[in-house]
């Protein structure tokens, strides 16, 4: 089992799909209580592999290959494997998904479907974040996407139709620049390896594009389009200025589960892509576009900040905060050092806590109120003190409150920023600072949309509303609380993500 | 017992943790939690004292984090300096528990109230414990929070929420400048350290320029903090949390945190002269400025609140102009005499129904004896009268800014002087003598919870001075333990004389304009003019502030949310409308039926397989 334990972890939810679509669609609670408990034993599962990984050893672990598709010259492995930057993140995604799934509860319409995508869509997410071949990563991908555009389209708001079309075409338009860039690669890396077989192992390729047995084949203009190709790819999903415009329609209108997945889970798979593959195969390349990446980090930053201060709609602050803090994702990984990386990464795992925390306090107030807009809201500290006091802390984590896993994050990525190489990233502090200008239009969006919510007169129409009920304690618990553990002690994760940290940074200009 | 240190914020800590969970059970009982815990920590902090003054030494630290080959430590470490405040912190912190349990007996939230004073205790204490300046952000940033939290207590007022939300911006705005600050500080030395840090910049291992840049960075964070100009709008608005918070927060200690900064990074400041210059300007120009509008309003919190700020330009003024132990000095005899008046204004509002406009009090002498005469002391503390702590402490700034040798510096700081002593007795005649002219009459004197830590502190006020004076400079001795500082300067006795005449000349006008006549400050404004009008609107700085900068973020905010809408996504929904036209057929597909998805992902399958044979084709 131990050797195999990677793809227990990866089908166990596809096994929970199969058992609940064999249960009568009538039985609510079993389905519930089948959905529960597979994302439960996932998660065990994912910690007993945090557990066991070694934070000494550099390179894959839990590694497995088993030639899967082998057609004339086409070699498809079934290649999957962890290092430093999976492992956070596979345990991000069976948290927040255990969390989501029991913010879901309250779903009364179409159960059983219900429970089917989201296993399915955890199977998704997991397999991305393990799998080492393209091909495999590349179906795995695409298998997060069908899920949540039904979960979207079914069980979401007023304009859901809308909405997960817009997700659909969007990342589907992402995937396809991402299909057409992988298979390039497998060609040009084919040219370029001698070879006979045509290889699709993420680590393979990284090798052959490091030191191709063909150099002429891989000219430094083409890795450099391949590169920009993967990076337009993955900024659909990141989300990327201007390639984020149907995150705010995908946050609002999918149910309060959806957007903590949406926001807590999916999104990362861009950055991971973006650091696996793209800095993974083009590392040289990657760097060389670092003032790019970083131009664009600091207008998410700004941009997803100013817009989300201007919101009149409760969610839709949230999401376009979103935007804004997948900006310190990308000045992170500009920096190319080692804090910045590591920022990068720590960042994706706070924010994927914090995200679905903000989206559980925003549906858990909306349930209650039936309303999102910000000005209709007010004084939920007197009606409602318990969630008013966990939507403060959300908010406060999503400031960067030292304390909560978001300071250590933006500590990481400024850290990397501020002493990043002046021929790496030139103007590097003049873009701290600007970056510096978020973290203030962070707390004024943030504190502002507390004073006119949690705080304030109370509406009469609120009062009398019921408090938070002992289900929802989990999710707002567990989320805080995995926020606060990092926050407070983040060499639990600096001791994990370090070596491979460092590993990425030593493939460039080697 | 030195090497318990970790003791002093842990226990407030565990009593946040306690009231946290169980504070409604607990209600009003939650008070005892709160006092047991900070007296415990009181002790504690006088047994350090007593021992770091033998001579004991203790630091502790922890791997925090690691990144490449980089590794933060946290820990914490008892310096003379920090022993200090230390004390400071814990009485202060705990005669503002023991005060606040008649003060907020009557509230429903109290025991809220015990839990948000234990987290700021917490916090406050280990930003003075910390050993490195990440872990001081660290702690800097929760007593923020805690500000918030407080100041915003009653959140149902809009102008606590408004309040609340301010403070916390505004000193946000000071703080990613330290951030940064110490950002630079950690790339230019590879530490957080003190220790190490200093030891690079006395190295001269650092270079001029970005050591000016890093001293004026961290100094941002303390102008955010210590409510200097122009980040100064926050304090005064502050004063809409319970008046025993404005006591401890925005008197005593958090907002002395900007001050302490300055004072740990000494070594850093003292390295460059343009910083240096920079400090003492903005500590002067924020003493005299915050001075002169107190001397016309009205709201006895708020008077406070601009000598606060004065105040504590003082304190920055003379580090900025080499008066390392005058700052600090006047930091801890400060803490002392503001911690008591705000608590006897506390005294006075409660007994007053919440009242708290000047010109509706008036002979509350002859009505609460105890806190009249306590607040006296501390009036007359503040205002410079010998042998009151804040005579020591005052003089030593001046000797500092003497011989820092800027006369104009010396000129602002005794004018501010004088106004100081002008307008806490022109306040202290107003409401404690004269005619009572309220609608309410008080209900006399408070009971002992709220009377005996105003004697406590009176007797501080009175005393705490005499640690520092020419017939001993013990505290001076003590603090500059293991520093290479210059010498520090001490007055002549023609300052100690020009001291005494400010004081004495302020106290006296004021006697003149309100004591003697009864006469009363006029409560129609409307057709002031000039330089009262001025005064009056603070400076309309509020108002610049709107609209220079609040206004037009919003404005940009909405431009972009337009753009958003139109352009950027409207090029998607552009494109996306053309592709539908084009693929109704297929929207007819999503019909929510398993099979039909199956068979899409296997004809998707399947098109991936034809793909690679076309690339097969291409090369074949």
């Amino acid at each position: 089992m131990m050797s195999n334990i990677l793809s227990v972890l990866v089908f166990l939810p596809l096994a929970g799909a199969l058992l609940i679509l064999t249960i009568p669609k009538e039985h609510k609670n079993v389905i519930r209580s089948i959905a529960t408990a597979t994302a439960i034993v996932a998660l065990l599962i994912s910690l007993v592999i945090w557990g066991m990984f070694d934070r000494g050893a550099s390179g894959l672990q839990f590694a497995q290959t088993v030639p899967w598709i082998e057609l004339f010259f086409l070699q498809i492995n079934y290649e999957i494997g962890i290092d430093g930057l999976s492992m956070p993140l596979l345990v991000l995604t069976t948290v927040v998904t255990t969390l989501a799934i029991f913010a879901s509860f309250t779903i009364q319409t179409r159960v059983k479907e219900f429970y089917v995508w989201t296993m399915v869509l955890l199977t998704g997410m997991l397999g991305v974040f393990v799998a080492l071949d393209m091909f495999l990563f590349f179906l795995f991908f695409e298998l997060t996407l069908i899920p949540m555009f039904f979960i979207i389209g079914i069980w979401g708001g007023k304009e859901k139709i809308y909405a997960s079309f817009k997700f659909l075409i969007y990342t589907g338009l992402g995937s396809a620049v991402m299909f057409l860039t992988f298979i390039t690669i497998f060609y040009q890396g084919f040219l370029a390896s001698g070879q006979t077989q045509l290889t699709f192992s993420i680590i393979e390729l990284a090798q052959i594009f490091a030191n191709p047995a063909n150099p002429e084949i891989l000219t430094s203009g083409l890795r450099a389009g391949l590169f920009l190709a993967l990076f337009i790819a993955f900024a659909v999903k990141l989300p990327i200025f201007p390639f984020h415009t149907w995150l705010p329609n995908a946050h609002v209108e999918a149910p309060t589960a959806a957007s903590m997945i949406l926001a807590g889970v999916l999104l990362k798979m861009g950055g991971y892509g973006l650091i696996r593959v793209g800095i993974g195969i083009f590392p040289d390349q990657a760097q060389r576009f670092a003032l790019l990446i970083a131009i664009l980090g600091l207008v998410n930053i700004i941009y997803g900040a100013l817009l989300a201060l201007v919101q009149t709609d409760l969610k839709r602050l949230v999401a376009y905060s979103s935007i804004s803090h997948m900006g310190i994702v990308l000045i992170g990984i500009a920096s190319f050092t080692a804090s910045g990386m590591q920022g990068a990464i720590f960042q994706l795992v706070s924010h994927g806590f914090i995200s679905a925390l903000l989206f559980f306090m925003v549906g858990a107030i909306y349930e209650r109120t039936k309303t999102r807009t910000i000005s209709e809201l007010g004084g939920l500290s007197k009606t409602v003190p318990i969630l008013a006091g966990f939507t403060i802390a959300a908010a406060m984590a999503s400031v960067g409150l030292p304390g909560l896993s978001g300071f250590v994050s933006e500590l990481l990525a400024f850290i990397g920023v501020f002493g990043a190489s002046a021929e790496i990233l030139p103007a590097a502090k003049t873009i701290g600072v600007i970056a510096g200008l978020g973290i203030i239009l962070t707390a004024a969006y943030l504190l502002w949309a507390l004073q006119r919510t949690t705080f304030g007169p109370m509406d009469e129409k609120y009062s009398g509303l019921p408090d938070a009920r002992p289900m929802e304690y989990i999710p707002m618990i567990g989320l805080l609380g995995f926020s606060i553990l990092i926050g407070v002690y983040p060499n639990i994760l600096s001791d994990v993500i370090n070596i491979t940290v460092i590993d990425i940074l030593s493939k460039i200009g080697g | 017992m030195i090497q318990n240190a970790w003791l002093i914020p842990v226990f407030p800590l565990i009593a946040f943790i306690i009231l946290l969970f169980l504070g409604n059970t607990l209600k009003e009982k939650s008070s005892y939690v709160g006092i047991t815990a900070m007296a415990l920590s009181f002790i504690l902090s006088v047994i350090v004292l007593f021992e770091r003054i033998g001579g004991e030494t203790y630091s502790f630290t922890v791997n925090w984090i690691t990144f490449g080959d980089s590794t933060i430590t946290m820990g914490y470490e008892v310096t003379p300096l920090n022993a200090i405040m230390l004390i400071v912190v814990t009485l202060v912190s705990l005669l503002v528990h023991i005060f606040s349990r008649e003060y907020m007996h009557e509230d429903k939230r109290i025991n809220v109230f015990y839990s948000y004073l234990g987290l700021f205790s917490f916090s406050m204490l280990g930003l003075v414990l910390a050993p490195n300046v990440l872990q001081l952000f660290i702690f800097w940033e929760l007593v923020g929070l805690c500000s918030f939290l407080l100041v915003g207590f009653w959140y149902f007022k809009p102008e606590a929420a408004a309040a609340a939300k301010k403070a916390f911006l505004t000193t946000r705005i000071g703080d990613v400048g330290l951030l940064i600050g110490i950002i630079l500080l950690f790339n230019a030395t590879g530490s957080f350290e003190y220790a190490e840090v200093f030891a690079h910049v006395e190295a001269g291992l650092v270079n001029d320029t970005m050591i000016t840049i890093i001293a004026i960075a961290i100094f941002l964070g303390a102008v955010g903090k210590s409510a200097q100009f122009p980040l100064h709008v926050w304090l005064p608005d502050a004063m809409e949390g319970p008046t025993p918070v404005s006591a401890l927060i925005h008197a005593a200690t958090m907002v002395a945190a900007g001050v302490y900064l300055v004072g740990v990074m000494y070594p850093l400041f003292v390295a460059s002269s343009t910083a240096m210059t920079i400090v003492a300007y903005v500590g002067a120009i924020t003493a005299f400025f915050a001075g002169s509008i107190a001397l016309v309003n009205t709201d006895i919190k708020r008077i406070l609140a601009y000598s606060t700020v004065s105040q504590l330009g003082f304190m920055i003024l003379a580090l900025g102009t080499g008066g390392y132990v005058a700052g600090l000095f006047h930091l801890t005899t400060h803490a002392f005499f503001k911690a008591l008046l705000f608590l006897g204004a506390g005294s006075v509002i409660f007994a007053l129904h919440h009242r708290q406009d000047i010109r509706k009090m008036g002979g509350l002498w002859s009505r609460m004896r105890i806190t009249s005469i306590t607040f006296m002391i501390g009036a007359l503390a503040i205002a410079g009268v010998p042998p009151l702590a804040g005579f020591w402490s005052k003089e030593g700034i001046l000797a500092a800014v003497w011989e820092g040798g800027d006369i104009f510096l010396f000129i602002l700081a005794v004018i501010t002087a004088f106004m100081t002593a002008f307008y806490m007795f022109r306040l202290f005649f107003t409401a404690f003598t004269g005619e009572f002219r309220g609608d309410h009459e008080p209900h006399g004197e408070n009971k002992k919870w709220m009377t005996i830590p105003l004697v406590v502190l009176a007797v501080f006020a009175i005393a705490a001075g005499f640690v520092n004076t020419p017939f001993g400079f013990w505290l001076e001795d003590f603090l500059l333990q293991g520093l290479t500082l210059g010498a520090q300067a001490h007055g002549e006795l023609w300052l100690a004389g020009l001291s005494i005449v400010i004081a004495l000349g302020g106290i006296g006008l004021a006697y003149f304009m309100y004591g003697k006549k009864g006469t009363v400050p006029a409560t129609d404004t409307s057709n002031v003019s000039g330089v009262h009008k001025l005064l009056l609107n603070k400076y309309y700085i509020d108002e610049l502030y709107q609209a220079v900068f609040v206004r037009p973020t919003v404005a940009i905010g909405k431009f972009f949310w337009e753009v958003d809408k139109g352009v950027v996504d409207g090029i998607v929904n552009f494109i996306g409308r053309a592709t539908r036209s084009s693929g109704r057929t297929f929207a007819k597909r999503h019909d929510g039926q398993l099979q039909t998805y199956g068979l899409v992902t296997i004809i998707g399958g399947l098109a991936v397989i034809a793909l690679a044979f076309v690339v097969r084709g291409y090369f074949g």
